[in-house]
């Protein structure tokens, strides 16, 4: 916790003051409870997994820094509640977000359908040039396996998301994925920078927004 | 499946844009339209007003109409109009003057705090609080020409993004260390919101006070959600995690208690700290949003923060958009602004209950006992009371176990008993050796007792002891009769061949019956007095002739006194038998 302080707290510097070439990315996770998103981050994030969770570690919000090339990639990552209930505040989370991965879990296809609602929600709601990578986490549990490869790097193709199949347990693909968006994301300054100014009003919007999508199904 | 919950969850793409088709997004705050189309809007209003009559005339509707609304809230409507009016006259008359001072007990504070922590050149100060007092006149100036919120906001907004161009591109700063310049922009806001508090948080010109009470009431109505409702893993009757929570909520009062944006934002960052401190002490593996949402929705709901809505537009406003919308406080803030969100768009779907439910418990028709309520609004006492009642729940069932158990157990053990019986009833069947009396007896006690029984009997047939040796001399001459029963009933080949066989056997049967414990009730008697026989020593028998003389005396008075004869009689025969013995 301590650690996360401190180092959100360089984070905080406007985007002006940032020395060298050092990229701040938000990153959004997205997908049902239980496909393994905290695992996954943690695992990017600590190198850890914990299959008996004998520890507790605040996983909704990291950070992890990746070089490429020459720059400085961090990216800030906010974990959002995967449960049906909590849809409708999502917009509030990915909002502002420079990129975004969908999560669903290969042993179960209903967590696959979900993303697939998220995915077309992003694309229309969501920045227009938001990075999405689609993520099919417990890869370990292939022999149990409910989601096809081939059908979910179809449907990754169609829509032109980024696509791996991922282990938190295994850590196989997990640094991959989040590599993979690092090259995809525009690495000036000035993307960030702008998208960061007027962030605050898209906040504003997005308050109202799920507002609008409460009132709907009264 | 979700075509189904599509209409439920998802907003129209036209609900979103603007109703003028302009093609941006609109918000429901700017009654649907966009930034642009809204302000117009308005700015048509206000001039149509104008038009019909004077402006001061609008601005007191206005106050009027504020007043009925927030008759209960005191300090308010002492704090905005009151001081709107005097503070116009003064503001607009300094800000055509001389823009630097700001007399504020605020700002004078502040500029201690700021003469302290830095030290820097004279140029610097100077520039720095010109440039504070320039923002904060300009705001003042707006909001008393009732100007939208929004619009003084991005104002502020604006301000800010230059003065941090002029932080890092003015020579006057050049020689600051960047990271003291990021203070200082961090300081530039502070002082200025904190000096203009008065006038841009929750202004009479925007309803935010109306939203206030709005969200203050529905979390009253909505009190009986518990941790259960919200499927969030807090235990609501553990101390320490009670202890947690309660810092939390704390945490997030204290909102309302501060007054620049990013020490509100710390507010909120500390409370959602201690969400995280609660849900590590409540369950197990890593905290993720999935169990943070549902916690820090539970905190809100039970602390019911004052000016909950204020506080959320006013950091939305006038705190510098790169924080908010960055790091960790970023987050945390959209946190709380969803749970804001989910408890005012709450529904019985979203609680998964059913909708009678959910209206029975809104109107208040029915109650939740709710562990947590009684401890917010009774006393302490009242929380223990529904702590032991939820113990003694615990141990009511607990009691139920064991007493099931116990029943259990009672019949296994009545069964264990008519098992018992039944093999012991078949093995006494089996053998029913038991009843033979001893042969050496047999052949000794008619020698030995049979004369002093004669005796007895001539001369005391109506004693109790009398009766007794009466017995004995029927069971003897029963067990002499046994004895040939079963003799013949057993051995039916050694019955007839000769008595020196049989009575080895009887008389180890004997011995066997003496050591076990009474089996069969008839037989008592005689072994009795079969054990006292064999018990008695020669050495403690009493002189011969004595006893027959004493016993007989007794016999009389015990006769009459049944109390006694139990204890003594036994002894009184025993002597009397010994003595018979030893007379014999």
């Amino acid at each position: 916790m301590e650690n996360m302080a401190t180092r959100t707290q360089t984070a905080q510097r406007p985007n002006g003051s940032a020395q060298g070439k050092i990229c701040q990315f938000k990153l959004v996770l997205l997908g049902e409870s239980a496909v393994g998103k905290s695992s996954l981050v943690l695992r990017f994030v600590k190198g850890q997994f914990h299959e008996y969770q004998e520890s507790t570690i605040g996983a909704a919000f990291l950070t992890q820094t990746v070089c490429l090339d020459d720059t400085t990639v961090k990216f800030e990552i906010w974990d959002t509640a995967g449960q049906e209930r909590y849809h409708s505040l999502a917009p509030m989370y990915y909002r502002g977000a420079q990129a975004a991965i969908v999560v669903y879990d290969i042993t179960n296809q209903d967590t696959f359908g979900r993303a697939k609602t998220w995915v077309k929600e992003l694309q229309r709601q969501a920045s227009p040039n938001i990075v999405i990578a689609l993520a099919g986490n417990k890869q370990d549990l292939a022999n149990k396996r409910m989601v096809e490869f081939e059908e979910a790097q179809n449907y990754a193709d169609e829509n032109t998301l980024l696509f791996m199949e991922t282990s938190a347990k295994t850590a196989m693909n997990v640094n991959d994925i989040f590599l993979a968006i690092a090259k995809k994301l525009p690495r000036n300054e000035q993307a960030s920078g702008a998208s960061a100014s007027g962030q605050g009003r898209r906040l504003a919007e997005g308050d109202t927004g799920a507002r609008a999508a409460g009132s709907c199904c009264k | 499946m979700n075509s189904f919950k599509q209409p439920t969850l998802r907003i129209n793409q036209a609900d979103l844009m603007c109703k003028n088709g302009c093609g941006y997004f609109s918000n429901a705050d700017w009654d649907g339209y966009c930034s642009k189309c809204h302000r117009s809007a308005l700015e048509k209003e206000r001039q149509k007003k104008l038009s019909s009559k004077p402006q001061k005339m609008s601005g007191f509707t206005k106050f009027e109409e504020k007043k009925r609304q927030q008759t209960d809230k005191k300090n308010k409507l002492i704090k905005t109009p009151v001081f709107r009016k005097t503070a116009s006259g003064r503001d607009s008359f300094r800000s055509e003057r001389q823009p630097e001072a700001i007399h504020n007990p605020e700002a004078d504070r502040l500029t201690v705090e700021y003469l302290k922590t830095y030290v820097l050149p004279e140029q610097v100060n100077k520039d720095f609080f010109k440039k504070i007092s320039y923002l904060y006149s300009m705001i003042v100036t707006e909001m008393d020409n009732n100007k939208p919120i929004e619009e003084v906001a991005e104002l502020a907004q604006k301000y800010y993004i230059n003065y941090s161009t002029r932080l890092n591109g003015h020579p006057l700063y050049a020689d600051i260390d960047p990271n003291v310049r990021a203070e200082m922009l961090e300081f530039f806001e502070k002082f200025v919101m904190s000096s203009a508090y008065e006038y841009i948080f929750c202004p009479p010109t925007t309803n935010d006070e109306e939203k206030d009470l709005i969200i203050q009431n529905r979390i009253r109505k909505l009190s009986w959600v518990n941790a259960y409702h919200l499927d969030c893993c807090i235990s609501e009757t553990s101390m320490e995690v009670r202890e947690l929570v309660y810092t939390a909520i704390t945490d997030l009062i204290g909102l309302d208690s501060v007054k620049a944006p990013q020490e509100k934002l710390a507010c909120v960052v500390r409370c959602c700290q201690s969400v995280v401190e609660i849900l590590k002490s409540c369950q197990e593996g890593p905290v993720s949003a999935d169990e943070f949402l549902p916690a820090l929705i539970f905190v809100v709901l039970k602390a019911n923060p004052a000016r909950l809505k204020s506080n959320i537009l006013y950091i939305t406003r006038f705190c510098n958009d790169s924080r908010l919308m960055q790091g960790e406080p970023g987050y945390y803030f959209t946190n709380l602004c969803c749970a804001v969100s989910f408890i005012e768009n709450l529904t019985a779907e979203s609680l998964s209950m059913n909708s009678e439910q959910f209206t029975s418990y809104m109107s208040g028709d029915s109650n939740v006992i709710s562990t947590w309520e009684s401890a917010l609004f009774a006393c302490e006492g009242m929380h223990q009371l529904t702590q032991h009642l939820s113990l003694m729940k615990d141990l009511t069932e607990r009691t139920a176990t064991i007493k099931s158990r116990a029943e259990e157990l009672r019949e296994k053990m009545q069964s264990l008993k008519d098992e018992i019986k039944s093999k012991v009833a078949t093995v006494i069947e089996k053998n029913p050796l038991e009843l033979k009396p001893p042969n050496e007896l047999q052949l000794k006690t008619p020698e030995r007792t049979h004369p002093a029984l004669r005796e007895d009997e001539g001369e005391q047939a109506s004693n109790f002891y009398t009766y007794n040796l009466q017995n004995l001399s029927v069971k003897i001459d029963q067990k002499s009769k046994f004895k040939l029963d079963l003799v013949a009933d057993q051995k039916p080949v050694e019955g007839g061949s000769g008595n020196s066989l049989t009575l080895i056997n009887y008389d180890i049967d004997v011995s066997d019956l003496s050591n076990e414990s009474d089996l069969t009730p008839e037989k008592r008697d005689d072994r009795c007095l079969l054990d006292m026989k064999e018990e008695s020593p020669e050495a403690r028998l009493p002189p011969p002739l004595e006893p027959t003389a004493h016993y007989s005396g007794f016999a009389k008075q015990g006769y009459q006194i049944p109390s006694i004869p139990c204890n003594t009689g036994n002894k009184n025969s025993d002597t009397y038998k010994n003595t018979t013995n030893n007379g014999n």
